[in-house]
């Protein structure tokens, strides 16, 4: 029985929320909100683990070594005080070291992984002896410095007088190279990116609505005199 | 100035220039090998007491939802209050059963009632609401692969070969898809995504020394 009622009610679910790309209707708010519901308990859920495993345990097994725990519950806590009117600014503390963490790790990261990794990997021999090699290493060091250069806006080069001067032309034909070189990379992604949600749309229905076709067509009808209803609720006005 | 606005505003802002600073030379600081693991350890603890920190935030958020839905059922609006009643229940529910967990000593995700919500309400409907974008990419794919201009169709061309090169039908119309698609992928996709990540990289440095000297400010919400 309980093995019925969640088969139909994943189903339900999934077919409830598809529904939205036709009309807004009430099975979509129904879903949406047990999404809401079932998500925001799910990550305090995990929070409270995350909690406990990180400082109440610990603090519990040996409270004088773990003493200094304390700290961030009570930094933590501090968030609360965003609900006051009068002391709200208490609450900036907590966010405050948060933030800090978190730029901190990425600050200190940052210029190897984003800066001197990138660098270091544009330069390439320009000549070898494979042919297809040496094109390629070019290709890719020409995309990446003219793609660059489109990044700079503090100095660029002007029309002066409505003629374009030769560094005018030069930085033009570089920024059009930057320019194709960045759409290549985008029509990928583009592509890549409409792939894995359409891999995802079919294991979605592979997975909750194809092995259950009598609950899958009892959430159709639903979601069907749902929308039937809203239409006849907007004509109404 | 005033005492109030140095502990509502400076202190906070010389907090976080203090900890960006700390964690930054903590990083970069080799004096000896024994020197090296104490800082690692300091290291470590203020990681330590970020996750706290931001479990803490994680339940004020889920705070902060139960009293927009506490808030909207109060304003009486007829067609609201069922839907928000159903969010407060469940969000009530999985707390409880997180809580019987705790208390027991059961790993949360074992604890039946819990992974039962997460598995029959939480994961279709999280999973059905991302794949729905399905039908909104397809639409920006049908605006964006239009010919209108050369870098256009330069982009519709790199979509439709790398699209081709991923499926089984692409190298059924010509095996040298697949190739192409990896040529694509390593050599012009990587060279035109490489100053994007240095820009990324370039302004995460900025975002720090920004808040070191105490320039940005808008993570501090309200003003004084």
């Amino acid at each position: 029985m309980i093995e019925a009622i969640q088969i139909w009610l994943s189903a339900a679910l999934v077919i409830w929320i598809w529904s939205f790309v036709y009309k807004d209707n009430y099975l979509y708010r129904l879903a949406q909100h047990i999404f809401l519901g079932a998500a925001a308990g799910y990550s305090i859920g995990i929070s409270l683990d995350s909690l406990n495993k990180t400082a109440l345990v610990p603090l519990a097994k040996s409270p004088t070594t773990n003493m200094h725990l304390i700290i961030p519950i009570i930094i933590g806590l501090l968030f609360f005080f965003k609900y006051s009117r009068r002391y709200y600014w208490v609450a900036r503390y907590g966010v405050g070291i948060a933030l800090a963490v978190g730029t901190a790790l990425a600050f200190r990261t940052a210029p190897m992984a984003n800066i001197i990794r990138q660098v270091n990997a544009v330069l390439l021999p320009l000549w070898t002896p494979d042919p297809v090699k040496t094109l390629n290493n070019w290709i890719h060091v020409v995309i990446t410095l003219s793609a660059l250069v489109y990044f700079i806006f503090t100095v660029t080069p002007r029309v002066v007088e409505g003629r374009p001067t030769i560094t005018y032309r030069l930085y033009d034909a570089v920024l059009r190279i930057g320019i194709y070189g960045m759409m290549v990379a985008f029509g990928a992604t583009l592509a890549n990116t409409i792939m894995t949600r359409l891999a995802f749309f079919i294991s979605m229905n592979l997975q909750y609505l194809q092995p259950y076709p009598l609950e899958s067509l009892s959430a159709i009808i639903l979601v069907a005199i749902a929308i039937l209803f809203a239409m006849r609720r907007a004509r109404a006005g | 100035m005033e005492m109030s606005v140095i502990w509502r505003r400076t202190v906070p802002q010389l907090l976080v220039a203090i900890i960006l600073v700390v964690m930054t030379a903590l990083y970069f600081l080799y004096i000896d090998k024994t020197t090296k693991a104490t800082l690692n350890y300091w290291d470590q603890l203020l990681i330590n007491y970020s996750i706290v920190i931001a479990a803490l935030a994680a339940i004020v958020g889920g705070v902060d939802l139960a009293r927009y839905h506490v808030a909207l059922i109060m304003k009486r609006e007829r067609e609201q209050i069922p839907f928000s009643l159903i969010t407060l229940f469940l969000e009530v529910v999985c707390v409880v059963f997180a809580f019987y967990a705790l208390a027991t000593g059961v790993p949360i995700l074992t604890q039946p009632q819990f992974s039962w919500i997460y598995l029959n309400l939480q994961v279709p409907t999280s999973s059905a609401m991302y794949s729905i974008l399905v039908f909104y990419v397809a639409s920006a794919a049908y605006r964006t692969f239009r010919a209108r201009n050369p870098p256009a169709l330069l982009l519709l061309i790199v979509g439709v070969i790398v699209m081709l090169g991923n499926t089984s039908l692409g190298f059924v119309i010509w095996p040298g898809f697949t190739p192409l698609k990896d040529w694509i992928m390593t050599v012009p996709n990587a060279a035109g995504y490489r100053p994007i990540v240095i820009g990324v990289g370039l302004g995460t440095i900025i975002l720090g020394l920004r808040l070191i000297l105490r320039k940005e400010v808008t993570w501090m919400g309200r003003r004084d």
